[in-house]
């Protein structure tokens, strides 16, 4: 009996102790947002100024995204899903719109004119409702980007290719003088698209003949899609994994998107004996596809005035740069764009901080070197974007995918 | 005839010696890759494994990584009263289940073996399934809740399969005994038959927690709210670069520690057992 | 001790509410097209068993298979031997042994897996291509679960009788014979149930293969994953059930074969 007691009064102790640490201030915000996305520093700063506690959860896909927010696990205040998710979120009603009226938020009152000119023309275009009405009050941009190859530059023809045939340079092994290793992202759904696009389609086409939109995948497609996998064969399929295998040369090149590509950059500028040689590249092609991800509350949120209140401070110039400067993806925001150009136009103000001068990159060299950082569609004239698909079609992209095991 | 075999029989000793410690190798490999990361300046690197210099810095990160220290405590506060309760509960179900006739115990135990049997996966979908129905009712119920019930769940049927053959071995004349010597039914209990199972409720509870402190596949499933474990965290971000190498040291910590302790105890055991004789 | 019946009451009413009702629940999603575990917009729909046509799934089924019985072989020819040359040595503290076979276990699996990768892509090893293929989940699957084909094995080794075979030796029988028709023999037990408890997790996980494979060794676990992640509960409960029917199926095949000891 006293051992149990002993043990009880151990994990009680042990109990007081952990919740001490883990001790929540009244006000949380629970945040639903992809890995690597947001900055600590920023999120302190929030939540120093709001006294609250921001609750952070992480999915690694849009689909895991729609699936936590739908399945009500967990009652998310914000999240940050993909474009289509935020529309399938939308016409499901599970959307809130955010307290426009309110003066305490002036950012969220300015939203229809603080996004960046390329990205409000996609979003004009892409993001309405069944009946072409736009519902912009309903979501927020948080960071943009769009579909591209990341290359290793020590083969010498891998450039060459991928610059010249976009991407079709994924599917067509032939290109290649030597054997090339390829990596392809693991989103059955990106799958269909890239292979679209490589082929000079609309990556939102169900049916060849039709350029239908609607419905499932024409077994035309369906065919065409698996026959490639199979024969091309890809080295891997992977996500995260892809970007560090295509720095170290364990592939050659893979398919992924834009901001991949900056977050690899800055974890080579931070290794420990950088030479100030970056090995990989980027290429967005002419057809490409953009994205981006949007701030959003649930209608399941419970904490409506914190949500609006995250939101407008992401919406904060200030704040956004912090966090994209923090984090590597595009940013949305013009106020942004002008603050990226004020940093460079010190030549000494350093973005990529190796540790040492000479291999460090300056704001300058950054914008000069990598223009796709503020304008990833900047090259491209044939510019998509993947639009919400019904389940049978999801489900036939999976059986693509599945069939190739 | 000893003595013309003895060069071929020491050498078929060191063959199994050899044989022995390269299948042990094998399943160290791991753990000496972590010890090895926890010590390394550089253990996040691009390119993995390179060794970037001795430090203590991974150790120390343990205590300042919000993200890891949180998983950690949440991993710890499951595991600890998941190895209490579970230890409790399957101590009294086993002496339930003893009692049993012998028709209700083979569907007993048949319905026992079914945590233990089916895949982790089927009983972590389960589970949330039976969470998110509740939820209506429960609304925090993902978080510590479902992630302490979920791993109670899993872990009893071991802690069952620990005690219960040795309660069948205990005999039945003791509780008689105790109660003949005017103890009550439960005092004789608690008296008698529960410290004379000593032993089998340490392993028990050390299988539980062994358990339940590396789930990773239920976890995942019944976490929520914020509140997730360690394992889930690797999962999540072994690829990211905020990987905190801290996760490498608090691994080979706790391997450390459970080491001393499992030492520590058998030693007293030991001497203990010495002394008797 | 008869009169505490009772106290496995509570236990039972606790089991039948987090093993048969999730079963029955399940079961009840697989005849419905739900958006997660939302029964409001819930209709009756037979979609889930239409994708059990797919042919994919087959495949998976047939990897996890592979998988498994493979590890499971190679389980038995590393545990088996080590736990008889353990148990039939003159070490004296065979106790060290069993907490050296127990330790790996005390660390983090996914950690484990994940250092397993880390290996693999070192530059020394990235010419062997490893990561990414079955040989490699494989090879992973057994460092993982390799102490449990040997522990059992080892018990039932180390409860033998050793009278027995001191007996065939004396009576002139060579050690291999008295291995193949006496110690063997008696060791199954441990045999099939290490293999059991290998071969569960390893056909049904799907940590490992996620992680090791890259994608491209995808097994029933990683199907189920999946299924799940895109909110398919109907579809996924299906396929869980038949997996849960697989695993009782192989469970009952094995007792009836070894006779599996009752406690």
């Amino acid at each position: 009996m006293k051992k149990i007691i002993a043990i009880l009064a151990f994990l009680a102790l042990f109990t007081i102790g952990a919740v001490l640490v883990l001790q929540t201030p009244s006000d949380i915000l629970y945040l639903l947002n992809w890995g690597e996305y947001i900055s600590d520093e920023v999120v302190a700063k929030f939540e120093e100024e709001y006294h609250c506690q921001v609750v952070l959860e992480v999915v690694t896909s849009s689909e895991a995204m729609y699936q936590k927010i739908t399945s009500n696990t967990t009652q998310y205040d914000v999240a940050i899903p993909g474009d289509y998710a935020v529309t399938q979120l939308y016409k499901e009603g599970w959307l809130m719109e955010a307290d426009i009226k309110n003066d305490a938020y002036p950012y969220i009152q300015q939203y229809d004119t603080i996004y960046t000119d390329d990205l409000k023309a996609l979003t004009d275009k892409y993001m309405v409702d069944d009946d072409n009405n736009p519902f912009s009050t309903y979501y927020f941009p948080y960071f943009w980007g769009a579909y591209t190859m990341i290359y290793n530059t020590s083969k010498p023809d891998t450039e060459s290719v991928v610059k010249s045939n976009g991407f079709e340079a994924l599917y067509n092994r032939s290109l290649y003088s030597t054997p090339h290793k390829i990596g392809m992202y693991d989103t059955s759904r990106w799958i269909v698209s890239s292979y679209l696009m490589a082929n000079g389609y609309d990556p939102n086409i169900t049916d060849y003949a039709s350029s239908s939109h609607e419905g499932d995948l024409s077994n035309e497609i369906q065919n065409d899609v698996v026959s490639a996998l199979k024969e091309v064969k890809f080295d891997e399929f992977g996500n995260d994994a892809l970007k560090r295998n295509v720095a170290t040369g364990a592939l050659d090149l893979c398919f992924t998107q834009l901001g991949d590509f900056f977050d690899t950059l800055a974890l080579v500028y931070d290794e420990a004996n950088f030479d100030g040689n970056v090995n990989f590249n980027c290429y967005v092609p002419d057809t490409t596809a953009a994205f981006f991800d949007s701030m959003i509350i649930p209608t399941t949120c419970q904490n409506y005035d914190l949500a609006n209140a995250f939101i407008n401070f992401m919406l904060n110039p200030e704040n956004a740069f912090d966090n994209a400067c923090a984090i590597g993806y595009s940013p949305c925001l013009k106020g942004v764009v002008e603050l990226y150009e004020e940093c460079a136009s010190d030549p000494n103000e350093i973005y990529f901080d190796s540790g040492d001068i000479s291999t460090s990159l300056t704001f300058a060299q950054f914008l000069d070197k990598y223009p796709m950082y503020l304008n990833p569609v900047y090259n491209s004239s044939n510019v998509y974007m993947l639009e919400p698909k019904e389940a049978k079609y999801l489900t036939t992209c999976e059986t693509i995918f599945n069939s190739l095991a | 005839m000893l003595v013309k075999n003895s060069w071929k029989n020491k050498l078929v000793g060191i063959l199994q010696a050899l044989f022995v410690v390269f299948v042990f190798s094998l399943m160290y490999m791991p753990i000496f890759i972590i010890i090895y990361q926890s010590f390394n300046k550089t253990a996040n690197s691009i390119s993995p494994l390179s060794w970037g210099g001795f430090t203590f810095d991974n150790y120390i990160e343990i205590f300042t990584n919000r993200q890891l220290y949180t998983t950690i405590l949440d991993s710890l506060l499951v595991s600890l009263w998941t190895t209490f309760v579970a230890t409790i509960i399957g101590l009294f179900a086993s002496i339930g289940i003893n009692a049993l006739s012998r028709k209700a115990r083979k569907a007993m135990d048949a319905l026992n073996d079914i945590p233990m049997l089916n895949s982790e996966i089927v009983t972590g979908i389960s589970l949330m399934i039976i969470f998110s129905l509740l939820k209506p009712l429960i609304p925090g119920i993902f978080g510590f809740t479902s992630m302490f019930v979920a791993h109670i769940f899993f872990t009893v049927p071991y802690v069952i399969l620990m005690i219960l053959p040795k309660l069948e071995q205990t005999d039945e004349t003791l509780f008689e005994a105790a109660r003949d010597l005017g103890c009550s039914p439960a005092s004789a209990l608690f008296k008698v038959v529960i410290p004379s199972l000593g032993t089998a409720i340490l392993m028990g509870a050390l299988i539980a927690f062994t358990l339940s402190i590396d789930d990773f596949v239920i976890s995942f499933y019944t976490q929520g709210n914020g509140f997730s474990n360690f394992s889930n965290y690797v999962y999540s971000s072994y690829t990211k670069k905020n990987f905190s190498a801290g996760s490498y040291a608090f691994n080979a910590l706790l391997t450390f520690v459970t080491l001393g302790i499992v030492l520590f105890i058998s030693l007293k055991t030991n001497k203990k057992g010495k002394e008797k004789k | 001790m008869k009169r505490f019946k009772g106290l496995a009451i509570p236990y039972f009413v606790w089991l039948v509410l987090l093993v048969v009702v999730p079963l029955l629940a399940m079961f009840a999603l697989t005849f419905m097209q739900t958006n997660g575990t939302n029964l409001a917009t819930a209709v009756f729909s037979l979609d889930a068993y239409k994708r059990m046509l797919d042919p994919s799934i087959y495949k998976a089924l047939w990897n996890s298979l592979y998988v498994a019985v493979l590890t499971v072989v190679i389980c038995i020819l590393l545990g088996y031997p080590v736990a008889y040359f353990i148990s039939f040595s003159k070490i004296k503290n065979k106790s060290l042994f069993l907490l050296l076979l127990i330790l790996p276990m005390w660390s983090n699996s996914m950690l484990r897996i994940v250092s397993w990768l880390r290996l693999f892509s070192t530059d020394a090893l990235a010419a062997l291509n490893l990561v990414g293929t079955d040989a490699a989940v494989i090879f992973v699957t057994v460092t993982t679960y390799l102490p449990f084909m040997i522990f059992p094995i080892y018990t039932v080794l180390e409860k033998m009788d050793r009278g027995l075979i001191e007996a065939s030796k004396d009576l002139g029988v060579p050690a291999w014979k008295t291995f193949l028709k006496i110690t063997f023999p008696l060791s199954l037990s441990g045999v099939s149930s290490g293999t059991l408890m290998v071969f569960l997790p390893a056909a049904t996980g799907f940590a490992i293969s996620q992680t090791i494979g890259q994608g491209k060794v995808r097994l029933i676990g990683n199907l189920i994953q999946t299924v799940f992640e895109k909110n398919n509960y109907n579809f996924g409960s299906l396929l869980s059930i038949f997996v849960t029917v697989m695993i009782l199926a192989v469970v009952g095949a094995s007792s009836l074969f070894t006779g599996r000891r009752k406690h």
